[in-house]
């Protein structure tokens, strides 16, 4: 499994702790935190604190608050790892 | 007496402990050293003790009677640790909080004061706002009722004949570019405590608009009306109202012209909410440079726990007025 793929999981699993009655079908690379979970940024931070504990990392905050998607996002936890 | 030397002496009356973990700044030692020999609170500095003594040499302060927490004691970390892991708001992992204590003194300090070592934190002098943000919202988490945290400005008129004198505080001024109508609410409740918290006043509090009561009409106001509804219905107790433009939020004669129903609110706002962070930046611009005015307040708003973000061009003397601001919250939320 690649970083990003591992990081496509945590964030998948992390939205279902979030948000319970969200339909998991309709998590993938495309999901938008803003348009389509609605997130605030106390979402954010759940998000980057769960991908921090996977990956023994320090999230750049200001950075990843600016990723859009599920996808985008992902790719820059790989980007950080070197992937 | 200026007004950040009124609120020192207030801040006095009712010392707190406050963390400091920047410790690798002398401005940061400087100002520690004049909080605790001035009785305005009690330092307690968090880093690494070598590196304390360092910065301590390099700016010629005495250490005498300073608190010190030694973030590489691991059995204090372990313990204030394991006191943390029931603190509610904590968006952090038992693992998480661990690693962040090891390598950030500043989370350090605030998981600190979430278990009530410590009654506030002061960084922001060498850490950016992003980073106070992340550790904030992380280790203390936000208030109840509050979405978002904020910025307010306690801004000081020369020659405004206000509700307050010449003092008004001003949000948000620095952190939500758009604010929905939820954080808006927000942002007006937060503002709402703190105000009281540091300065005492009851707050009133006016959403900003162009438009007074319906006069105007569009997408911003729907918006502003929506926050007033949200921030009525979150928190009755408040007195919030609007929307109001500036003026009828803040002269009497324009608002008994303007608002023809009971307010609390209209003609002695001595809080104004604006829409967004163009109008709040745009507003305290045009106070400063037209009107000579001056904006104080780095406490930011809507933290469970008070934490101050201060300047990263602050100087000895602005630390120790904002250390002496998050005292007054902490010695009043």
């Amino acid at each position: 499994m690649t970083i990003k793929e591992e990081a496509m999981e945590v964030l998948i699993k992390k939205a279902k702790a979030i948000f319970p009655s969200i339909d998991e079908s309709t998590l993938g690379e495309d999901t938008n935190f803003e348009e389509d979970l609605h997130c605030k940024s106390i979402h954010i931070v759940q998000f980057s604190a769960a991908l921090e504990d996977e990956f023994d990392i320090e999230v750049p905050y200001m950075e990843f608050k600016k990723k859009v998607t599920f996808g985008e996002a992902a790719d820059f936890i790989a980007e950080e790892l070197g992937e | 007496m200026t007004l950040i030397e009124q609120l020192i002496e207030k801040a006095k009356a009712a010392p707190k402990r406050v963390a400091l973990p920047e410790c690798e700044a002398e401005n940061t030692l400087l100002a520690a050293r004049r909080v605790l020999d001035e009785g305005i609170g009690v330092p307690v500095l968090v880093n690494d003790p070598a590196l304390i003594k360092e910065t301590a040499e390099k700016a010629g302060v005495s250490l005498e009677g300073m608190e010190i927490v030694d973030i590489n004691d691991e059995e204090k970390r372990e313990e204030v640790a394991s006191r943390y892991d029931s603190y509610e708001k904590s968006q952090l992992s038992s693992k998480g909080s661990r690693r962040k204590m090891k390598s950030n003194p500043m989370m350090y300090a605030m998981i600190l004061e979430a278990v009530g070592d410590v009654d506030c934190t002061f960084c922001g002098h060498t850490n950016t706002t992003g980073d106070v943000l992340l550790a904030a919202l992380q280790v203390i988490g936000l208030q109840d009722g509050v979405d978002v945290a904020s910025i307010f400005a306690l801004t000081e008129i020369p020659g405004f004949e206000g509700p307050e004198g010449n003092q008004i505080v001003l949000a948000d001024c620095g952190l939500n570019p758009e604010p929905t109508a939820s954080e808006l609410a927000s942002i007006a409740i937060a503002s709402c405590d703190n105000t009281k918290a540091l300065m005492g006043w009851e707050p009133r509090c006016a959403f900003l608009s162009f438009s007074t009561c319906g006069s105007g009409a569009g997408e911003s106001v729907d918006k502003v009306v929506e926050a007033i509804r949200i921030a009525k219905e979150r928190r009755p107790d408040l007195k919030i109202d609007g929307e109001f433009q500036l003026d009828t939020a803040i002269k009497p004669a324009v608002a008994a012209k303007k608002v023809k129903r009971e307010s609390d609110v209209a003609g002695k706002a001595n809080i104004l909410i604006f829409p967004d962070l163009n109008a709040a930046n745009i507003g305290i611009k045009m106070v400063q440079l037209f009107a000579g005015g001056a904006g104080y307040g780095h406490t930011l708003n809507g933290f469970a726990k008070p934490v101050a973000d201060s300047s990263r061009g602050a100087t000895v003397e602005e630390i120790v007025g904002d250390i002496a601001l998050v005292i007054l919250a902490a010695a009043n939320m």
